[in-house]
């Protein structure tokens, strides 16, 4: 017996053995989930595009991912600083929430309500100096009605909140007043998350009871324009909220919805599931869906600063190109002040108002206008669709490793292409182009083309007689 | 007075009834599907355009979602599209091995789908001779939804059988049918659509999402810190050049440290656990 084993008493023994068990089975555990990580990584499906250049598809949409989202991280009007940069995103729609409370709209003297419009209408007229039309959710609830002067509680008379819809939408929409066409008004923002009030669909918090009094407000709007009315808004596409909505019969023009999805492919199971949904109510399933929000995580990330994001983004567009929502919203324009890990496509004008790579992708993917082409060979990394116009055929390609730096050198061909003289580029959206000439005589072409780790490319390939 | 009051009744429940009966005759389930192929025969290698025609009866269809089957080892699925008459894709098409859906849908609820034409169009391409036609079929999950009814108004299908030319002409599955002439599948009774209970309770979001920092009083909002994330995974910073090398993609080397460590320390502790123990 050794000196531990004679001068150590049992009960000791088993009190280090025991501590020693369970300092180390957590780190075990975590070994074993790294393994099985490593493992899952190398696995996967490496890609091998053909496009039949005469498999002419459907007409390609470049609008719906031009929308973007604005949050509130400042009580004013964020997007001033940044117009210009903003403008050149060509935005279709943008959109704003804490309406009520970082705008100061709403008083309330003795029975009164009264409304002050300025500091809010600064903001919707930065929005259409961009060219977009403003999307609204109507958030949160104004101190001056809420019960206790708590902007995420209800408020103590439902008819107050009708009359704020009301005058909202009588304001912007109002042919006396802003006179704006085809806003969108979203009934609050998030409702289903803890900060902006936890909302359920029963009980005193009941989204539907809100839903029902905004819709009951904007019933009473007076002399407007067309606008679009609809929710709920939720952090996430929740099958009981979209059918506790479609079933609640009250207006609904649009359903809308956030995602925050690792899976660009989780966005088309996600359109895949709201039709099927809305099937056994046909009136619903042609109005518009909105995704007001979407990114690869609602937690603030310094992979917003890189291409990640930027590959992400293309991914996603890549997966709703077709049969996709009618609108998806990057959240968010700018970062809030202060941020090194924010959301935005640019940065805070005190942090130079610097563009970051995301902010190139929706002008680079714009290229690809015309009827879509059938494509095949997709992997699991590399996804891409194809497009024609005129004497142009284009391949987009975007590599996404949404857990590693996986680069890959794709076998690219395309088929049943007039015999003649081509001009064939490479257009990267972070890189060098490349252009040369190819005379094709067999309607064949291929290229084997190497993509880095979170890249997006843009082969093109033009007939020139 | 009485003699007023029928007088006036009359019409008034005449039409009543009409307007309802009218109701009734639109909405009834009446709408037909068939699938119209390029060519009756193909080559092995070739690929054959099928349409889907439908042909709503009366019936005004806002959503239509076409499944088809079809033999995987004679056929591969290249593209599913919509057609003419269906100007929208509500649902991306999908190919998989022997299946190919897409859902499509009308211009809007003012222009619904009427009449006869191509709502689909599906590219096959054949991969395996057959000595007999090949079936190309609907499959059971095939509905089209009327704008003011739920139920699913198809009530017959037409599948197509096409000629494969060429290669192993050994006979097919059960799935083909050994008649030039397809005859239309009536639908005895078709799939309802039923209504989910909608579930009432507490909602837990499945993603976490950070709150929007806000300078007003929001009393019941903490602000949570942000994910940290040493260096970017794979992603490039604005101000480093990429690099063309493959990044290592995980430290094998200490995952495997970490493991044998573990295994070893908890099997020392186990045995001396047991040994003073016993």
């Amino acid at each position: 017996m050794n000196i531990l084993e004679r001068d150590t008493s049992p009960k000791f023994t088993s009190i280090v053995s025991i501590f020693a068990i369970f300092l180390f089975l957590p780190l075990l555990l975590f070994a074993t989930y790294q393994s099985v990580t490593l493992i899952t990584r190398a696995t996967g499906t490496k890609a091998a595009i053909l496009v039949d250049a005469k498999a002419v598809l459907e007409p390609i949409r470049t609008d719906f991912y031009h929308a973007f989202a604005q949050g509130g991280e400042e009580a004013e009007d964020m997007i001033a600083p940044i117009s210009d940069q903003v403008k050149a995103l060509r935005p279709k729609y943008i959109r704003l929430d804490h309406l009520y409370d970082n705008f100061n709209v709403v008083k309330k003297d003795g029975g009164n309500l009264s409304f002050d419009w300025g500091r809010l209408d600064q903001a919707i007229n930065t929005i259409l100096a961009t060219g977009a039309k403003p999307v609204l959710a109507l958030s949160y609830m104004p101190a001056a009605i809420a019960k206790g002067g708590v902007i995420i509680n209800p408020p103590d008379n439902w008819d107050d909140w009708a009359t704020v819809v009301q005058k909202t939408i009588e304001h912007y929409s109002g042919k006396g007043e802003k006179n704006i066409g085809g806003i969108y008004y979203e009934v609050w923002n998030e409702p289903d998350l803890a900060v902006f009030g936890s909302w359920k669909l029963s009980g005193e918090k009941n989204y539907l009871t809100l839903y029902k009094y905004a819709a009951d407000g904007a019933k009473r709007a007076q002399n407007t324009n067309g606008f679009y009315f609809g929710g709920p808004a939720t952090t996430g596409l929740y099958k009981n909220w979209i059918l506790a909505l479609a079933s609640s019969g009250n207006r609904i023009d649009f359903f809308s919805w956030h995602s925050y999805l690792q899976d660009p492919k989780q966005y088309t199971t996600d359109q895949k599931n709201f039709i099927n949904w809305m099937l056994p109510y046909p009136w619903h399933t042609l109005k518009p869906t909105l995704v007001t929000e979407f990114g690869f995580t609602g937690d603030k990330s310094t992979l917003y600063n890189t291409t990640y994001a930027a590959a992400y983004t293309a991914a996603t567009i890549r997966q709703m190109i077709s049969g996709g929502a009618s609108y998806m919203f990057s959240f968010e324009l700018k970062d809030g002040p202060g941020q090194t890990n924010g959301w935005g496509l640019i940065g805070h004008q005190n942090a130079g108002k610097k563009p970051k790579p995301r902010y190139y992708v929706y002008s680079f993917i714009d290229q690809m206008v015309g009827n879509r082409l059938q494509l095949t060979g997709e992997g699991t990394w590399v996804t891409g669709f194809a497009s024609t116009k005129d004497k142009t055929t284009r391949v987009l390609l975007v590599n996404f490793d949404r857990n590693g730096s996986h680069a890959e050198t794709v076998p690219v061909k395309l088929i049943n292409l007039d015999p003649g003289m081509y001009t064939y580029k490479e257009n990267h959206l972070f890189g060098t182009d490349v252009s040369t000439d190819k005379n094709i005589t067999d309607g064949i072409f291929e290229q084997k083309v190497y993509m880095a780790a979170q890249s997006v490319i843009v082969l093109e390939l033009t007939k020139r007689n | 007075m009485s003699g007023i009051l029928l007088l006036i009744s009359v019409p008034v429940i005449v039409f009543f009834f009409s307007q309802q009966q009218e109701l009734r005759t639109k909405a009834a389930p009446a709408t037909s599907l068939s699938i119209q192929p390029s060519s009756p025969s193909i080559p092995i290698g070739e690929t054959v355009i099928c349409k889907v025609i439908i042909n709503t009866n009366g019936n005004n269809v806002s959503t239509a979602r076409i499944s088809l089957q079809f033999d995987q080892t004679k056929f591969e699925a290249q593209s599913i599209t919509n057609g003419t008459l269906a100007p929208r894709i509500l649902s991306q098409g999908t190919i998989g091995v022997g299946t190919a859906t897409i859902t499509v849908g009308a211009e809007s609820n003012a222009k619904p789908i009427t009449g006869q034409g191509e709502i689909a169009t599906l590219r096959l391409k054949a991969i395996g001779g057959s000595a007999s036609p090949v079936q190309v079929k609907f499959a059971p999950d095939t509905t089209a939804a009327d704008i003011k009814e739920k139920t699913n108004v198809i009530v017959s299908n037409q599948p197509a059988s096409i000629t494969i030319i060429g290669g192993d002409q050994t006979s097919l599955s059960d799935t083909s049918t050994l008649s030039t002439n397809p005859t239309s599948t009536p639908i005895v009774t078709p799939p309802q659509f039923t209504p989910t209970p909608t579930q009432m309770g507490i909602i837990t979001p499945t993603t976490r999402i950070q709150a929007t920092p806000t300078t007003s009083t929001l009393e019941a909002f903490v602000a949570e810190p942000g994910t940290e994330t040493p260096a970017p995974i794979g992603g490039t910073d604005v101000n480093q050049p990429a690099g063309d090398e493959m990044p290592t993609s995980g430290s094998v080397e200490t995952t495997l440290l970490l493991l044998t460590a573990g295994l070893l320390i908890l099997s020392t502790g186990f045995v001396s656990y047991f040994q003073n123990n016993t």
